[in-house]
C-alpha cells in the first residue's frame, strides 16, 4: 500500500514537473524492457521499443489518471501498442497479437526478470563485466579471457560465481 | 551425469543456450539447473549504457518540455518575498537563517539584487535602493528556540516570545529584524517541522480587511483558501497561489500584527495575462509588462492594501529547439581539441571507440572533424598552429580496459587507477597533450549529477577557481551541482551545470595546472549568451555571425585564457 501511495506521489510530482520523470523511469525501466524484449526480434528492436515507450509516457504523462493500477501497467499497454504497430507496419500480422500478454498472469514473469536485470547491475564489477560480455555481447570465455588478460579458468570461475549469486538473490522469485 | 568440473559444465551449457534458446541440457549436474534458468533470462539483460543513455535523453526532453519558469529559475516557486535592505543585512540572513546566496546582480553604484536560498525556499533582496518596505515573513525551522535566540543575538527585537500555539501543534515566536521586517518563526511539533503543503518560507500579509485582501487574491491571482482561523476581530488564513502558500492575517493593535504591505515577486506562465487579470480585480499598474535585461519579462501592480506584486515570466526559449533539430548529437558543452597531427583521430577511435560523424577540410592539410563518444561529442581541429590541450573526464564501461588501450595507443600515465568518490578512475595524457580522467562509475549510489550522465565532461584546474565559478554562473547561467571548498576557502572540487552539460572545476596547484581550453557551446540564442558573457567579464574574439558551416557563432576569451565559441545552428547540413 505504501508503495502504491509512493508511486502515486511520484506520478503527480512528474506531472507537475516532468524533470521528476527520472524516478518513474528508474523504477520501471527493467520491467518495460523485460516485457518488450521477449516480444520482439532482437535487442536492437527491444531498445527501440523501450525508448519509444518511455518517450510516449513522458509526452503523455499529463493524460495519465491514477486509478490505483500500477504505473507499469500503463507502460505495458503503451509497449503492447508500440509492438502491435510495428507488426502491422511489417504486415506480419494484422490483428493485435499481444493483448493476451497484458493478462495479469504474465506479470510475475516480468517482475522476476526485471528483478534479475537489476541484480546484474549490483554484481561486483568483475562478475558484472563477465556477464555483460558473455550474455549481452555474446563473447566466448576465451575472448573475454583475452580481453581481460586473465585465464579462461578465472573467467569461468567469475561466470559461475555471478550466476550463483544471481540464483541465490533472485532465488525465491525464480521458481 | 558429466564428470567435468562444474564451472566447465556450466560454461558448456551456457554456450549451447546462447546458440539455441530452446536448448535444455540433459546431463548437467542438478546443482546447475537453477543457474541455467537464470542464464536463459540473462540473454535478455539490457545493455547498461542503453539504460543510462535513454535516461539522459528523457531528461533532456523533460527539460525542454518544462516551462521556462522551472528551467531558468531553479528553486523558485510562484511567490517569493522581496526584501529591501542595506548591505549588512546580507550577513544577518546568512548568520541567523543560514541563507545561501545563489545570485547577485549589480544594479547600480552600491546597489544590487540578490537571491538567497533558505532551506527549501528562496528570498529576493534589493540592496541599496534607499527604499524601505518592511514586510512579514513566516519561516519554519527545525528548532524555533535556537533560531529565535540567534535572531535576538543578531539584533532582532522580540515581538512575541516563543510559545506553543493552542490551536495547532506548532511552537512559534515573533521578531522584528534590523531592517524592520517581521519574522514569525515556527516549528511544527512532531515528525516534520514544516507542515504538509507548506514550505520553509511563506510570504505573510497583515492587512486591515484581510477577508477582502483574500478575495482580491482569488480574483487577481486565482488564489485558493486552504485553511482559515477566525476569532472576534481576527483572522488568519493560509492561501495557495500557484505552487506557493502565503499567510494572511487581520491587522490588530499588537505590535506584530500591524499592517505590513509586502513586495512580492511572482513567477507565472503568462505574466501579461495575469497582469491584466490583476488590473481587472482592482489593482493599479506600477509598470506594464516588458522584457527585462536579466531574463524575465515582468509587469507590476499595487493592490489597495499597498502590496506590490511583480508578475514575471522568464523570457522563454525560442519555440523551435534549433540544437535538437540541427545538431541532435550535441550537448551544451563540447571540448574542441587541437592536435597537431592527423593520426590523433585514430587515438580517439581506438581508445574510446569514437565514431566520426563529420569531417570537412578547412585548408591545405587541415580539417575539422566531429566524433561521437558515448552520449557526448568531441570536436577536433587538425592542422592548427595553436595548442590548447583540454582536460576531460570520460566515463567508460570498463576503466581498466580503456586505460590499458590508452597507454597502448601512446598516452602517458599520469596517475594509476584508484577507487574513490564512487568511481574507479585513472589519469592519462594523450599524445596531443590532452588530459583524460578515465572513469567507471561503480554503481553503488543513484546517478544524480549531470556529469555522470554524460560520457565526457570538461574539467578545469584554475587559479582563483571560486571566481571562475562565479564567472560561469554569470556568463552561462551555471549552477553548482556539487562544491567542496577547503578550510581556506579554495575550491577543492566542484561540478558546475551548464545547460545539459557540466564542468569540473578545481583550484590549480603544483600538481594540477591551469590549461586554457577551447570549448564549443551550443545555445538557443548565441547573441544573447555572447552578450551575457561579455557582461560577465569575457573579452570578444569573434562577434556573432553566420558561418558557412551552418552555425551562427561568436567567440569569447575569459580571463583564464579559455576560449568559448558560442553557437546556434541555423541549418542541418554543413556546406
Amino acid at each position: 500500500m505504501a508503495r502504491t501511495d509512493d508511486e502515486r506521489q511520484l506520478i503527480e510530482a512528474a506531472q507537475k514537473d516532468p524533470r521528476r520523470f527520472g524516478e518513474l523511469y528508474e523504477r520501471n525501466f527493467e520491467r518495460v524492457y523485460a516485457f518488450v524484449v521477449r516480444r520482439v526480434r532482437d535487442r536492437h528492436e527491444a531498445e527501440d521499443v523501450t525508448a519509444e515507450v518511455f518517450q510516449h509516457a513522458l509526452a503523455n504523462l499529463s493524460k495519465f489518471e491514477w486509478r490505483g493500477v500500477p504505473f507499469a501497467v500503463w507502460l505495458y499497454r503503451i509497449a503492447a501498442n508500440a509492438i502491435a504497430d510495428r507488426w502491422k507496419k511489417l504486415s506480419k500480422q494484422s490483428a493485435d497479437p499481444i493483448c493476451d500478454d497484458l493478462d495479469q498472469s504474465h506479470r510475475p514473469d516480468i517482475e522476476r526478470r526485471a528483478i534479475l536485470f537489476q541484480l546484474v547491475d549490483n554484481l561486483p564489477d568483475d562478475q558484472r563485466s563477465v556477464v555483460i560480455k558473455r550474455f549481452v555481447e555474446e563473447k566466448s570465455v576465451r575472448e573475454i579471457a583475452q580481453e581481460f588478460a586473465r585465464s579462461e579458468g578465472a573467467i569461468k570461475q567469475l561466470q559461475y560465481r555471478a550466476l550463483e549469486t544471481l540464483r541465490a538473490l533472485a532465488g525465491g522469485s525464480h521458481e | 551425469m558429466s564428470k567435468e568440473p562444474l564451472i566447465d559444465q556450466l560454461d558448456q551449457a551456457i554456450s549451447e543456450i546462447l546458440a539455441d534458446p530452446e536448448f535444455m541440457p540433459a546431463s548437467v549436474d542438478p546443482s546447475l539447473t537453477e543457474m541455467l534458468r537464470v542464464a536463459r533470462d540473462l540473454r535478455d539483460v539490457p545493455r547498461s549504457d542503453f539504460k543510462a543513455n535513454l535516461k539522459a535523453d528523457l531528461e533532456r526532453k523533460a527539460m525542454m518540455s518544462t516551462t521556462a519558469t522551472v528551467q531558468f529559475r531553479e528553486g523558485f516557486r510562484t511567490v517569493t518575498a522581496y526584501l529591501l535592505s542595506e548591505p549588512l543585512y546580507v550577513d544577518f540572513l546568512k548568520n541567523v537563517f543560514g541563507a545561501i546566496e545563489t545570485e547577485r546582480t549589480e544594479t547600480g553604484p552600491g546597489r544590487f539584487h540578490a537571491e538567497y536560498r533558505i532551506d527549501d525556499s528562496m528570498l529576493m533582496l534589493g540592496v541599496g535602493s534607499g527604499l524601505n518596505m518592511p514586510t512579514s515573513i513566516e519561516l519554519y525551522v527545525p528548532n524555533v528556540d535556537e533560531v529565535f535566540k540567534r535572531a535576538l543575538d543578531a539584533g532582532c527585537k522580540e515581538l512575541m516570545p516563543v510559545q506553543d500555539a493552542h490551536w495547532e501543534p506548532v511552537r512559534f515566536g515573533c521578531v522584528e529584524d534590523p531592517a524592520g521586517n517581521t519574522w514569525s518563526i515556527a516549528t511544527q511539533l512532531g515528525k516534520n517541522y514544516i507542515p504538509e503543503g507548506r514550505n520553509a518560507i511563506s510570504a505573510g500579509f497583515v492587512a486591515k480587511g484581510a477577508a477582502q485582501l483574500i478575495d482580491f487574491m482569488k480574483r487577481a491571482f486565482n488564489a485558493q483558501e486552504i485553511q482559515k482561523y477566525e476569532w472576534p476581530d481576527g483572522l488568519y488564513a493560509s492561501i495557495r497561489i500557484g505552487e506557493s502558500v502565503v499567510g494572511v492575517s487581520e491587522a490588530s493593535n499588537h505590535e506584530w500584527m500591524r499592517p505590513t504591505p509586502s513586495m512580492i515577486y511572482m513567477y507565472v506562465e503568462d505574466c501579461d495575462a495575469l497582469y491584466a487579470q490583476a488590473l481587472r480585480a482592482g489593482a493599479k499598474s506600477i509598470s506594464e509588462p516588458k522584457d527585462q535585461f536579466y531574463g524575465d519579462r515582468h509587469g507590476a501592480v499595487k493592490d489597495e492594501w499597498g502590496n506590490q506584486w511583480y508578475i514575471a515570466t522568464p523570457i522563454k526559449e525560442p519555440t523551435t529547439n534549433k540544437i535538437a533539430e540541427f545538431r541532435p548529437n550535441f550537448r551544451t558543452l563540447t571540448p574542441y581539441l587541437l592536435p597537431s597531427m592527423p593520426e590523433y583521430i585514430d587515438f580517439l577511435k581506438n581508445v574510446f571507440d569514437a565514431e566520426q560523424t563529420f569531417r570537412g577540410d578547412t585548408g591545405p592539410g587541415s580539417f575539422h572533424a566531429e566524433f561521437k563518444i558515448g552520449n557526448s561529442m568531441v570536436m577536433v581541429g587538425v592542422g592548427s598552429s595553436r595548442s590548447m590541450p583540454a582536460s576531460m573526464i570520460i566515463y567508460v564501461p570498463n576503466v581498466d580496459e580503456t586505460y590499458a588501450r590508452a597507454l597502448k595507443a601512446g598516452a602517458k600515465p599520469v596517475s594509476e587507477i584508484v577507487e574513490n568518490y564512487g568511481d574507479r578512475f585513472g589519469l592519462v595524457e594523450d599524445p596531443a597533450g590532452n588530459g583524460w580522467c578515465i572513469a567507471t562509475y561503480l554503481g553503488r549510489e543513484p546517478i544524480v549529477a549531470q556529469d555522470r550522465l554524460n560520457t565526457i565532461t570538461i574539467s578545469f584546474a584554475l587559479p582563483d577557481a571560486a571566481r571562475f565559478i562565479d564567472f560561469a554562473k554569470r556568463a552561462f547561467n551555471g549552477r553548482e551541482i556539487v562544491r567542496y571548498d577547503s578550510a581556506e576557502g579554495k575550491v577543492m572540487h566542484a561540478k558546475i551545470g551548464i545547460g545539459d552539460s557540466a564542468l569540473g572545476v578545481g583550484e590549480a596547484n603544483d600538481r594540477w595546472h591551469s590549461k586554457p581550453t577551447m570549448i564549443y557551446v551550443y545555445v538557443q540564442d548565441c547573441d544573447a549568451v555572447y552578450r551575457q558573457a561579455l557582461r560577465a567579464g569575457a573579452k570578444s574574439i569573434l562577434e556573432p555571425k553566420d558561418q558557412p558551416y551552418g552555425d551562427r557563432q561568436g567567440g569569447l576569451e575569459d580571463e583564464w585564457g579559455n576560449q568559448w565559441f558560442i553557437a546556434t545552428p541555423f541549418r542541418a547540413n554543413y556546406t
